[in-house]
């Protein structure tokens, strides 16, 4: 095609799409410009640094009134521990829900869905009182603990997630239960041999969104985390911002990339999956 | 395989096979049954009936699920039934709960409690203050103190802070002891303290105290006490609900969760249920219905405009990918997924220091164009627009995501029927693509209305609200949104947490959201009847 006709047809789509890659990346360009500037502050920062240095990372690990990898470490830990057991009792569930057919069944699939309507963070005062009360009686469960918070995330998102497991199971051809039965299968063994390893794909992509939802968790975390070595990431970085933030703007830069980095990587490998379950109706800002 | 086209052997009630998966499963739910029965004298004593109902009601649940013959499916879904009842069902009832009491700072209390604490006031009485010899010893009930008066009279009995309960018949029996002159280094299995010992609570000697009948002998080193002479201030009486106070002769009423006395107000007060007070105040209290008005408004301002921007750049983005000789369609993909992909607390931390008005780059860029710096986020108004840009930013990934798939299930014929119809690419746009775009993602764009209806965590980060309301009588700030709002009130505010007010405007957002479900139910519904797809 001419020149003329390629940038009327093509040209403009470019430079619309070009515009909006840099807004899209103009944060990330400063996190990675100022992550490794060797100075330290909001204004002097210079896209192209002056100088190279990993000083703003190895920093990071050094302050005791900032521990980032303590709080590292507690939101891995807490995003995997959840995740994990979430995923696994809502696999259990979603069994019971596309296999087997009991008194309630709909409208327990049905309050599932409703439930979802109502996001659990809503609850926090109500979570935060719990916590204070079970802490009365089991300190090591009650408030600012990550037992209690753990507990509170894998409640979560089983309901949706039992949902979307249990859509997957439908599609596996009930033949192979009925075969299975006839040879002495009982349920327990239809599912641990037959369901579960089937739905693997499926529970690994919910595990990562799981995951990546806990990580990113805010409100609940803020709320039921109280001292500086309980917090997770997403509640600790704050006391950079609070104190001296024009000085910090290195090591909140360094602590960007390392909360970020996995996470990004994980969806730009795992695109098409990540996003096919996460557009399936559940909505992220 | 065989096909089971023939009889499948009904199955037995496995709940009775004694297979070694019979007995770990007796075992475990005996494991949480024991610990469920070891925690309810606790529970008891605490008082905490709302957490033994509902562990009590969870341990029935696992029983009856494990151990019924009746029971298939519930085996399944018990473990995590429990956890959503637990921390997803029961928070919304409890917050239903806290909303219709005066749980708040000065009355977390149960009225047991405040009257424990008020009876344990003590009034001094003037004159006292006898010297007297102290020895402390040590012993299977924790410290004792041996006090001698001059005239030779001595108590020994168990100390207490000062700050607990008073002991009842804190005296040990000393009869037959020998405690005149120097005193004896263990008396029955108290052991008396060396210089290295006492020298070690030195510091936390004052706040020990022994109960004798009508008084008690407070430590004032630790070889020295006084005597108190201390009368109880306050009475309760159970009988009229009333608490008499004897220093002032008063008698105190019953009022809504606290002790009032000739008018004045007695803290601590206990946690009763009030009724819809709480929502009487922020529809009927005029200083707190500005507040609860001003943010209502702009929460609806913000979702709204939130979804209409990041439709619209998404739309646009999807819209200008979406052709045949496009080149760079996975590049742009990947790029456009980056801001979805970063943690959103990481990111508004970012943007928050890049809007920063003095050191900020954002304006840093805008002053090299040649413009004057924009006070982002301390001005009202400007941190409107930063809230909604950085949110744009945020969200436009999405709907790109949506609307690119959205795009391409719209068939090519229905497009090429108007083209040959002669009409302009616009009306195309306008006529066709935009109805059907509308209808297949309805319910996702009220999804992310009802998301960002409620989006604390950008609120919070970037503007904490800010900037404050100058004036006004509850903590609220020009960006807050009900559920930032609310935050502040009920567990991060200085002024005291407010979680009975809080919970009454979280049952607001609850009726809202479930206000908006309905709609999107109805709306889909009436589109899908409209267009037919």
């Amino acid at each position: 095609m001419s020149a003329k006709r390629w940038i009327r047809e093509i040209g403009w789509r470019h430079i619309v799409l070009i515009i909006a890659a840099f807004f899209a990346l103009y944060p990330v360009v400063w996190v990675l410009s100022a992550a490794f500037n060797p100075v330290d502050n909001l204004s002097a920062a210079r896209l192209i640094p002056r100088g190279f240095t990993f000083d703003n990372f190895t920093e990071l690990f050094e302050s005791d009134l900032t521990p980032f990898g303590t709080w590292l470490f507690n939101s891995w830990r807490v995003a995997i521990v959840a995740a994990s057991l979430n995923v696994i009792l809502a696999a259990l569930a979603s069994f019971a829900f596309s296999r087997l057919r009991f008194r309630g069944r709909r409208a327990g699939l049905l309050s599932l869905l409703l439930i979802q309507v109502f996001p659990q963070f809503l609850g926090f005062i109500a979570l935060f009182l719990l916590a204070q009360q079970i802490g009365d009686i089991f300190p090591a469960a009650g408030l600012n603990t990550q037992t209690y918070i753990i507990m509170v995330y894998l409640g979560g998102a089983i309901g949706f997630n039992a949902f979307l497991i249990k859509g997957f199971m439908d599609t596996i051809p009930v033949e192979l239960d009925e075969s299975a039965e006839v040879d002495g299968a009982n349920p327990w063994q239809i599912f641990s041999r037959i369901i579960f390893p089937l739905s693997r794909p499926v529970l690994a992509v919910i595990f990562i969104i799981t995951f990546i939802n806990i990580y990113s968790e805010y409100i609940l975390a803020r709320t039921l985390l109280r001292s500086t070595q309980e917090f997770t990431m997403a509640v600790g970085l704050q006391l950079f911002v609070e104190s001296n933030y024009s000085a910090k703007w290195g090591n909140l830069a360094a602590a960007a990339i390392i909360g970020a980095a996995p996470i990004v990587l994980t969806f730009l490998v795992a695109q098409k999956q990540i996003i096919g379950g996460l557009t399936q109706g559940s909505v992220k800002g | 395989m065989t096909n089971s086209e023939g009889v499948t052997p009904k199955r037995s009630a496995s709940s009775f096979s004694l297979s070694p998966g019979f007995w770990l499963k007796l075992v475990v739910v005996g494991l949480i049954d024991a610990a469920f029965i070891a925690a309810i004298p606790v529970l008891v004593a605490n008082q905490s009936w709302m957490l033994f109902g509902l562990l009590g009601l969870n341990v029935l649940l696992i029983n009856w699920a494990y151990l019924s013959p009746r029971s298939n499916a519930g085996k399944w879904l018990a473990p995590g039934l429990v956890f959503v009842t637990i921390f997803v069902v029961w928070p919304i009832i409890y917050t239903g709960y806290v909303s219709v009491t005066n749980w708040a700072t000065g009355n977390v209390l149960s009225q047991q409690q405040v009257i424990t604490n008020l009876e344990n006031e003590v009034i001094r009485v003037e004159g006292e203050g006898t010297n007297l010899e102290l020895a402390i010893y040590d012993g299977p009930e924790g410290l004792a103190f041996l006090a001698r008066q001059p005239d030779g009279a001595t108590y020994f009995g168990i100390a207490r802070q000062s700050s607990e309960e008073p002991i009842e018949d804190a005296l040990i029996d000393t009869t037959g002891i020998d405690l005149t002159g120097d005193l004896p280094d263990v008396i029955n299995d108290y052991s008396k303290l060396g210089l290295r010992e006492l020298l070690g609570i030195a510091g936390q000697i004052e706040a020990l105290v022994l109960d004798i009948p009508g008084g008690v002998i407070q430590a004032q080193t630790t070889s020295s006490a006084r005597l108190i002479q201390a009368g109880q201030r306050y009475k309760y009486d159970a009988e009229t609900d009333t608490l008499y106070d004897a220093l002032r002769d008063v008698t105190c009423v019953t009022e809504r969760g606290n002790f009032v006395c000739d008018g004045q107000r007695l803290d601590p007060g206990w946690r009763v249920v009030t009724g819809f007070d709480n929502y009487q105040r922020i529809f009927g209290d005029q200083r707190i219905r500005a507040a609860f008005i001003k943010v209502f408004n702009w929460n609806i301002v913000f979702a709204v405009m939130s979804v209409l921007l990041t439709f619209s750049l998404g739309l646009a983005l999807a819209n200008a990918l979406q052709h045949d000789k496009m080149r760079g369609k996975a590049f742009y993909r990947s790029i456009f997924i980056i801001p979805y992909a970063i943690p959103a607390f990481l990111s508004i931390i970012v943007w928050r220091g890049l809007l920063n008005a003095n050191f900020g780059q954002v304006n840093a860029l805008i002053e090299s164009l040649g413009g004057s710096g924009v006070p982002w986020l301390t001005d009202g108004t400007w941190a409107k627009i930063a809230v909604l840009g950085v949110n744009t930013w945020l969200g436009f990934p999405y709907m790109f995501l949506i609307m690119s798939g959205a795009l391409q299930a719209i068939p090519n014929e229905l497009k090429e029927a108007a083209m040959v119809d002669g009409a302009s690419a616009w009306r195309v746009f306008r006529s066709i693509t935009l109805p059907l775009l509308l209808v297949s993602t309805a319910p996702l764009l009220i999804g992310s209305f009802a998301f960002n209806f409620n989006n604390f965590v950008l609120i919070f980060l970037l503007t904490d609200g800010g900037p404050a309301v100058i004036g006004a009588p509850v903590p609220v700030g020009e960006t807050d949104i009900l559920i930032s709002f609310t935050f502040d009130l009920a567990v991060n505010s200085g002024r005291g947490n407010n979680f009975a007010l809080g919970s009454a405007i979280v049952i607001m957002i609850f009726v809202a959201l479930a206000a908006i479900s309905a709609f999107s139910f109805r709306f889909t519904k009436r589109l899908e009847s409209i267009y037919g797809n």
